[in-house]
């Protein structure tokens, strides 16, 4: 007799709100072991379109299938178009879903630097082949230190702030019709806003919302000083270096939404469900990317 | 007399706090026995504000910013970098010395 597997269906995600809601709807953490006792889960993606299925979905979901893989879970991907299977045989995840993310992947795609589980002693040289791959391929006169810098940014992030139980996972994608870069980055830590009002708390400050949370944690020093070093400059870094190349900013993290628009404008949101974790989108624009220049001649600092 | 430091001889990535040790260290060390050190970046494309605040912040933090003035240099670097380094440095003049 055999045992009977859960079948998580991928559905057309119309909104992040609904999106959020079926990442936290599907945790392992509520996985009914007496319903579904297979070790097998199978994902279906017979009811969305590739069109429907955006880059910023695939982090979320990697760390959601790690989780089942870190329970000890199979899973299997079914209900694949061919078109379906080759968008995301571009980011590796099939692969990724037979357990093989442990290793840098190769890239299927040329313009993908497909999903990578992130590794605090490989970040650097993954930074590093992923903007050396950009410039050397398609962008050699372009300055991407933008690119490197919101990576290095949100590494340093997971590690040192979010106490995740999974690293995260990240890709880089380059849309050359639209000159866009697109890098996502995503952990399940406790969240920024949790973070942020433990903090305050502990200082004796009241506890903000999580959209004031969040808000207050992508200005310039705030920070959570969880670790002897931190100075609460990476958030804001990210945000003046991709506004000021009019790019885009998505922040999703615990019942919290900003959004960064390409003017400049911000626009926070409040969700009822509690994104345990942080996602990061990012859509720079490589039109506005700087020129590489000659390196600088000796100019005192101090 | 002058000590230059190639950052990527220094240093195994410029990412993380942990990256960013060898480095204070070395500079610390430099800015005791010379006049004046330069921060070579030859190859250097990116630089994070944790590499930052874990090598030059601590070492203005352990020396004061007023015992650094006109010995602390930098090369080789994009103008973006140079200038993320640059503004850094500027939001160090308040920083208070060490006890």
């Amino acid at each position: 007799m055999s045992v009977k597997s859960r079948i998580i269906v991928v559905p057309v995600f119309n909104k992040i709100e609904n999106h959020v809601a079926w990442v936290v709807g599907n945790k392992v953490s509520k996985h009914d072991y007496r319903k579904y006792p297979s070790k097998v889960i199978h994902f279906d993606f017979s009811k969305v379109e590739p069109k429907f299925l955006k880059p910023y979905h695939i982090t979320p979901l990697a760390c959601l299938i790690h989780e089942y893989q870190q329970q000890g879970f199979y899973i299997k991907v079914r209900g694949c178009s061919d078109a379906m299977h080759t968008l995301l045989s571009s980011f590796n995840f099939i692969n990724f879903c037979k357990g093989e993310s442990a290793v840098i992947p190769l890239q299927k795609d040329k313009f993908t630097h497909p999903l990578w589980l992130i590794k605090q002693l490989e970040n650097s040289s993954y930074i590093d082949a992923v903007t050396n791959y950009f410039q050397n391929t398609f962008l050699p006169n372009q300055d991407l230190f933008a690119v490197g810098n919101a990576l290095g940014e949100l590494f340093n992030n997971i590690f040192d702030h979010s106490n995740s139980k999974i690293p995260g996972y990240t890709f880089t994608k380059f849309i050359p019709e639209r000159n866009q870069i697109i890098l996502s980055v995503c952990d399940f830590g406790i969240g920024i806003p949790k973070k942020i009002n433990t903090y305050l708390q502990k200082i004796g400050h009241e506890k903000l919302s999580s959209t004031d949370a969040l808000k207050h944690a992508t200005e310039l020093a705030v920070s959570s000083k969880s670790q002897p070093h931190n100075a609460g400059r990476g958030l804001d870094t990210i945000r003046t270096s991709i506004k000021s190349l009019s790019g885009k900013i998505l922040i999703v993290s615990n019942n919290a939404i900003l959004w960064i628009k390409g003017d400049g404008s911000e626009q926070l949101v409040s969700i009822r469900e509690n994104f345990k974790g942080t996602l990061f989108v990012i859509w720079i624009d490589t039109t506005h990317l700087p020129l590489t220049e000659e390196l600088t001649e000796e100019i005192s600092i101090v | 007399m002058d000590k230059t430091i190639v950052i990527k001889d220094c240093v195994a990535g410029t990412i993380s706090n942990t990256e960013a040790v060898a480095l204070k260290i070395e500079l610390q060390n430099a800015l005791v026995n010379f006049d004046v050190v330069t921060l070579d970046f030859s190859e250097v494309k990116v630089v994070t504000s944790s590499f930052l605040n874990s090598s030059l912040g601590e070492v203005v933090s352990n020396m004061g910013i007023e015992n650094l003035k006109g010995r602390l240099n930098i090369k080789n670097c994009s103008s973006q970098l140079a200038s993320v380094i640059a503004a850094y440095m500027t939001s160090l003049k308040n920083v208070k010395l060490q006890s």
